[in-house]
């Protein structure tokens, strides 16, 4: 799958610290990808690198295959939608003008009908001759997403698109973006709202002080290391056996002091549990797959993380 | 160069600038309607030469300093990482919209100040105005660019006026004082080259006119504007 940017040990270190520490990463066509992170953990700051609107220290990104600086990497970043750090818009000038000079700078010819399906997509086509100044921070945010999104670029870089959205306009940007690769844009989308990256992405790379701490699908991130499973329910006389028959086929279980199994492993599906249990003899009441969140995840990385930190800095 | 434009054309603070511009020629209009001409060109200094001086200051500081104050410039620098590009095509878009101003404002002025004097004794003839307008164009090509290249500097629109303003108005004016100093500041040279092209009598000032010497030194002002402005915008990372 080819990769439309990528962060190749990337290093940024500015007088008061270092904001990101060997960032390593690719954003593959076709999917929308999260960037994960704590305020301050390093995310504006990689995607400014990438776009070249910050130098690297050490390391180097590429955009469409080409590094800042590269012949051609204009074109390549005229590709790309970005929305970094808030809209950017001109608060004295309608929502259909803004969108004209973003159109002039890529260089659209007759635009008209792009910006008007563009501002039907984030719902603003009633208020296109309208000064964006009046807008409200949901609006801004939508019609940056529309500015982002002119000349059907093969890549959107969003930078917390949803900060400011009220719960049902949160929704309605998280479905968008969630649709951008039918339209054929892959999304580079960070934010420090885990719920959102879960619910939107297809994958994600978490960082932690500039760090990357993992990466992968969120399948991967949620369920790679055996940290959510499921939960069974059987006979509770029949609780050991069901441990130890669990236990053969390389599944752990453990008792929730419920009456019920949690029960962990390379799962794939519901049949993993209940088919061995079932040539045992017993037979499952109830199962359900346990919900796990990135949340979770996060806190445990970003835990196991500074742990390491703290031995590494003691062994020194 | 067609964001540039767009931009000049929807966003109201060039429009605005213009409406200045033509309310002080026709209070120049009226002036002169009741009062005649006056000495030494005044009609013309204060309802051409100053309004398109100062309109050439804002142009400049806003077209560098815009991209700041709506917190623009990433957006416009995604599209065109190329800085220098950016520099010079916003440069020229500037100089651009000082020149229709001041070439405007001087073909508005011709009828009007002629119609207005004709009732006195010192008429102001369509040629002087003319004269001036070019002047003026001069020298305003001059104050954009070095508007600009301060708005620039400061990254904002009201850094750009206040720096604009305290240079031209307070520092050079000053310096200009000061003699073999004050020969190489840009107001002397500037007024060296308006003399020059509408004469000693419409310029109501007696100078000494160096031409070559004058420009070179213009060019000095105007190339080390821009080369220190543009070299720390180029350099610097983009907040």
């Amino acid at each position: 799958m080819t990769a439309l940017a990528t962060f190749d040990g990337l290093v940024k270190q500015y007088k008061t610290g270092t904001a990101v520490d060997d960032l390593t990463f690719q954003v593959p066509e076709g999917q929308v990808c999260g960037l994960l992170g704590p305020n301050g953990a390093g995310k504006t700051t990689a995607i400014r690198v990438l776009l070249g609107l910050a130098r690297p220290t050490k390391g180097k990104t590429t955009l469409l295959g080409l590094s800042p600086g590269d012949r051609g990497f204009g074109d390549a970043v005229r590709q790309v939608g970005t929305l970094i750090e808030g809209p950017a818009l001109y608060a004295k000038a309608t929502a259909r003008q803004n969108l004209l000079i973003e159109a002039d700078a890529i260089g659209i010819d007759r635009p008209k009908g792009q910006i008007d399906d563009l501002l039907r997509l984030v719902g603003l086509f009633d208020r296109a001759d309208t000064r964006c100044g009046s807008f409200s921070l949901g609006m801004r945010q939508r019609l940056g997403l529309a500015v982002s999104l002119i000349g059907s670029p093969r890549l959107v870089v969003l930078d917390e698109p949803t900060n400011g959205l009220d719960p049902a306009g949160i929704v309605e940007i998280r479905e968008l973006i969630k649709k951008l690769p039918e339209r054929g844009t892959s999304v580079l989308v960070s934010s420090h709202l885990l719920s959102e990256i879960q619910l939107m992405c297809d994958r994600a790379a978490i960082l932690q002080r500039g760090r990357l701490i993992a990466e992968g699908t969120i399948e991967e991130l949620l369920f790679g290391d055996g940290s959510a499973g499921f939960t069974v329910t059987v006979d509770p006389t029949l609780i050991e056996q069901a441990m130890g028959t669990l236990s053969r086929v390389g599944l752990s279980a453990r008792p929730n002091g419920d009456g019920t199994l949690a029960v962990a492993g390379d799962i794939e599906n519901g049949l993993s549990i209940s088919q061995p249990l079932a040539q045992a003899g017993i037979y499952v009441w109830e199962l359900r797959q346990d919900k796990a969140d990135l949340e979770q995840v996060f806190l445990r990385l970003t835990d196991e993380s500074h742990t390491n930190e703290t031995e590494v800095a003691n062994a020194a | 160069m067609r964001p540039e434009l767009r931009k000049l054309s929807v966003l109201p603070t060039p429009r605005w600038t213009a409406a200045a511009v033509l309310v002080a020629i026709l209070i120049a209009t009226v002036v002169v309607a009741f009062k005649g001409a006056g000495r030494d060109s005044l009609a013309l200094t204060f309802g051409v030469g100053v309004p398109t001086y100062i309109a050439s200051i804002v142009i400049g500081v806003w077209m560098a300093g815009l991209e700041y104050g709506q917190k623009t410039m990433k957006r416009t620098l995604t599209r065109n990482p190329n800085r220098l590009e950016v520099v010079f095509s916003k440069l020229a878009v500037a100089i651009l919209a000082a020149t229709a101003l001041t070439v405007g404002a001087a073909l508005v002025a011709t009828p009007l100040f002629a119609l207005a004097s004709s009732g006195h004794d010192l008429t102001i003839p369509a040629a002087d105005t003319i004269k001036v307008g070019l002047g003026s164009l001069a020298n305003n090509i001059v104050y954009v660019i070095a508007g600009f290249s301060l708005g620039l500097v400061t990254r904002s629109m009201a850094g750009g006026m206040t720096l604009a303003l305290g240079f031209f108005f307070v520092i050079d004016s000053l310096l200009t004082a000061i003699p073999k100093v004050g020969d190489f500041m840009l107001s002397a040279v500037s007024g060296e080259i308006f003399q020059e092209i509408v004469g000693k009598d419409i310029a109501g000032t007696d100078l000494e006119v160096k031409i070559v010497q004058a420009v070179s030194i213009t060019v000095l002002w105007v190339v080390a504007f821009v080369a220190l402005s543009s070299a720390r915008f180029l350099r610097t990372d983009i907040d």
